[in-house]
């Protein structure tokens, strides 16, 4: 049995291809301004990975954002339960779900079946988000993916950032840095202040472990390690947290198929 | 008695109600007639008695809402200095309250309503009490507030002490009526409060009968049915017109669920925790009807629907009403309890929990209440944030988001309705 999973989201469409119960084969690509090209391209691209051609997919189920952009799925479902699912997949253990992604960011507590009990998401707010980490690294030029290491190894004391609005911080690190404060300590900072505000979302469900941290954000180290330090217990990293939601899309599309046949 | 034969047929007697109240209100005051803007806290139904016509701004804000003006009046009210923190509804209608020069009532829903000559609040809101007191200032008017004694849940077991906060109520609501009985140069007579203190209780009956029938499987209304015809009872509470028009409703609801009639296909039926989105009702209605969820009932839409309300002594027959229906004045756990027996009487599968970003009567102890729901019940909640008039606080997707995982919870959960 060969199932697809596929999550469309703000800022990157991913596709796992499901076979046997593990995952084959994955792709990730930038979602751009045409939600369904970025669906097919990404699952064109994990089904040439796999060797598998469309025909011998079985059941497609889309997520995220544009799950419902998605015409060649057989059905769409929400990316809170497909977080849920994946993560399960991922670790075992897992109870609780820190997804940081594109544009949003949630918490989600589960059953040992990788069923949802209960969830909160960030309000209207960029805050905790890829594209808020986005922003900030464009506005002090350093690389995404260095942001996170840098923000741990601060020089001085770093300053308090007051402001987790993204038009304001940035207008805050534009002060910091003509105040010549070197930019890890800005991140520092800046990540403490994003770190408090995600804490505060995780308090609402609460966090029981395994706590497994997955999206884009997942990739920070700096704000793995707060949120480490403020939960209180080590998370668990899926090898590529990305693709979680993706592989809970396609291990619902497993089971439905298995249902169907029963 | 008319006959309703739709919920369309609903709507637009309510529209023609608005219309009614707004054109009226215009014309009394071309005549020389004063007017009154009052809070929606209730109190305010003796007010028409003394040749007073009452606006309730807060409503006309939702009216705002729904059609889509919220955004341009809130950002006039930001404009003004006025901070985009404060409750939306406030500003929304505040957006063209203070326009300088005023805006032209023709590009308002329902034509608006003229300037007041008297206000009139109960202090459930303290963002209110302040926008009445900026009024009062702008407008160099006088002011009446009515200061309701908050019930603690301690009070609210204690028969005894109940009735001392009843009394209490009782003598600031003396002091309502003779505050403008001095101001309008009229006197209030006995027989016309007991008049009013009657048609509150009939029409009361009535919509607690109303809301009842939608503990039917199927419901005949849903949850936003219920919240637009909830509306009538804020300017017509306590006239002839008021019972007749919850008789007419009534009629309808029966008929319906004769007939198993339903707003919104069920297959799920859930409590909406909050306050309907005015600006997104027609797209949530599109929604749950397509995926066949049935938001069934409110805790905001019993409001009215106190049948236990006394009428001997009109006084504090009115005061027993307000004061026994309007959660605001209540301690958290009489609130929670009252929740849960709704939560139990609609039999629903699942709790959508709203959160109304600028409100602060309700942000206080909303999370608590939902937590203990869901702990007392087991059922499945989401929630979504949003605001009532201020579309930049509310994102689709969330909405979206929140409740398509609701509905896979209550898949998954199977039927197991309370």
């Amino acid at each position: 049995m060969i199932t697809a999973g596929i999550d469309v989201g703000s800022a990157t469409a991913k596709a796992v291809i499901f076979l046997n119960g593990k995952i084959q084969s994955h792709s990730l690509i930038a979602t751009g301004a045409d939600s369904i090209k970025a669906a097919r391209r990404a699952t064109d691209q994990a089904m040439e990975k796999a060797a598998v051609l469309p025909k011998e997919v079985d059941y497609i189920v889309s997520t995220g954002y544009g799950r419902v952009l998605v015409p060649f799925a057989h059905k769409n479902i929400s990316e809170i339960s497909c977080h849920a699912k994946g993560a399960v997949h991922f670790f075992p253990g897992t109870r609780t779900i820190l997804d940081m992604g594109g544009q949003d960011c949630k918490v989600i507590r589960c059953d040992a079946l990788g069923n949802v009990e209960n969830f909160v998401m960030n309000e209207k707010c960029a805050a905790g988000t890829g594209r808020f980490m986005d922003v900030m690294a464009k506005t002090l030029e350093l690389p995404l993916e260095d942001i996170g290491e840098l923000s741990l190894n601060p020089v001085g004391i770093p300053p308090s950032v007051s402001s987790i609005c993204v038009v304001f911080a940035r207008t805050e690190i534009l002060r910091f840095l003509r105040k010549g404060i070197p930019k890890s300590d800005i991140l520092a900072g800046l990540l403490d202040a994003l770190a408090d505000r995600v804490y505060g979302l995780s308090c609402r469900v609460g966090t029981t472990p395994d706590f497994v941290i997955t999206g884009g954000v997942a990739k920070n180290t700096g704000m793995v390690r707060r949120l480490e330090s403020m939960v209180k217990m080590t998370a668990s990293l899926p090898w590529e947290p990305q693709i979680v939601g993706a592989a809970g899309a396609a291990i619902f599309a497993k089971q439905i198929l298995e249902k169907s046949s029963e | 008695m008319q006959q309703i034969r739709s919920i369309q047929e609903m709507d637009i007697k309510l529209g023609e109600r608005f219309q009614k109240v707004f054109t009226e209100t215009w014309e009394h005051k071309k005549a020389g007639g004063l007017v009154c803007w009052s809070t929606s806290g209730g109190y305010n139904e003796f007010l028409r008695e003394l040749g007073i016509r009452v606006v309730i701004p807060e409503v006309y804000g939702m009216v705002l809402s729904s059609t889509g003006m919220s955004p341009e009046l809130c950002r006039n009210t930001d404009i003004y200095g006025y901070s985009p923190d404060l409750c939306s509804i406030i500003r929304s209608f505040s957006g063209f309250a203070l326009s300088d020069p005023p805006m032209d009532p023709s590009t308002l829903p329902f034509g608006g309503f003229p300037k007041p000559d008297v206000l009139f609040c109960a202090d459930y809101c303290p963002g209110l009490v302040k926008m009445w007191q900026e009024f009062a200032r702008v407008f160099d008017i006088p002011m009446y507030v009515m200061e309701h004694p908050w019930v603690p849940d301690a009070v609210s077991a204690d028969p005894e002490e109940m009735g001392n906060k009843v009394q209490e109520c009782m003598t600031e609501f003396a002091g309502a009526i003779s505050f403008f009985e001095n101001f309008s140069g009229q006197k209030l007579a006995e027989d016309q409060l007991q008049k009013i203190a009657n048609n509150m209780k009939e029409a009361s009956v009535l919509w607690h009968d109303i809301l009842a029938m939608n503990q039917n499987i199927p419901a005949p209304l849903s949850f936003f049915d219920v919240a637009n015809q909830f509306a009538v009872f804020q300017f017509y509470k306590g006239t002839d017109e008021c019972v007749q028009y919850y008789k007419e409703l009534k009629a309808f609801v029966e008929d319906r669920v004769a007939n198993t009639v339903t707003s919104i296909p069920e297959k799920y039926r859930v409590f909406w925790f909050g306050l309907p989105i005015g600006y997104r009702m027609a797209q949530h209605i599109e929604k749950f009807t397509r995926i066949q969820v049935q938001p069934v009932m409110s805790q905001w839409a019993c409001y009215f629907g106190n049948p236990n309300m006394e009428t001997n002594d009109p006084i504090r027959g009115i005061v027993q009403y307000h004061n026994l229906s309007t959660l605001q004045f209540r301690g958290v756990e009489w609130k929670r309890d009252y929740i849960l027996k709704l939560i139990e009487d609609y039999k629903v599968d699942g709790i959508i929990l709203e959160i109304s970003r600028t409100c602060q009567v309700i942000n206080f102890d909303q999370k608590d209440i939902a937590e203990t729901l869901v702990k007392k019940t087991g059922l499945p909640m989401v929630s979504f944030e949003a605001d009532l008039c201020d579309e930049r606080l509310y994102s689709d997707e969330q909405f979206n988001n929140a409740v398509d995982s609701l509905v896979e919870m209550m898949e998954r959960r199977g039927p197991g309705r309370l």
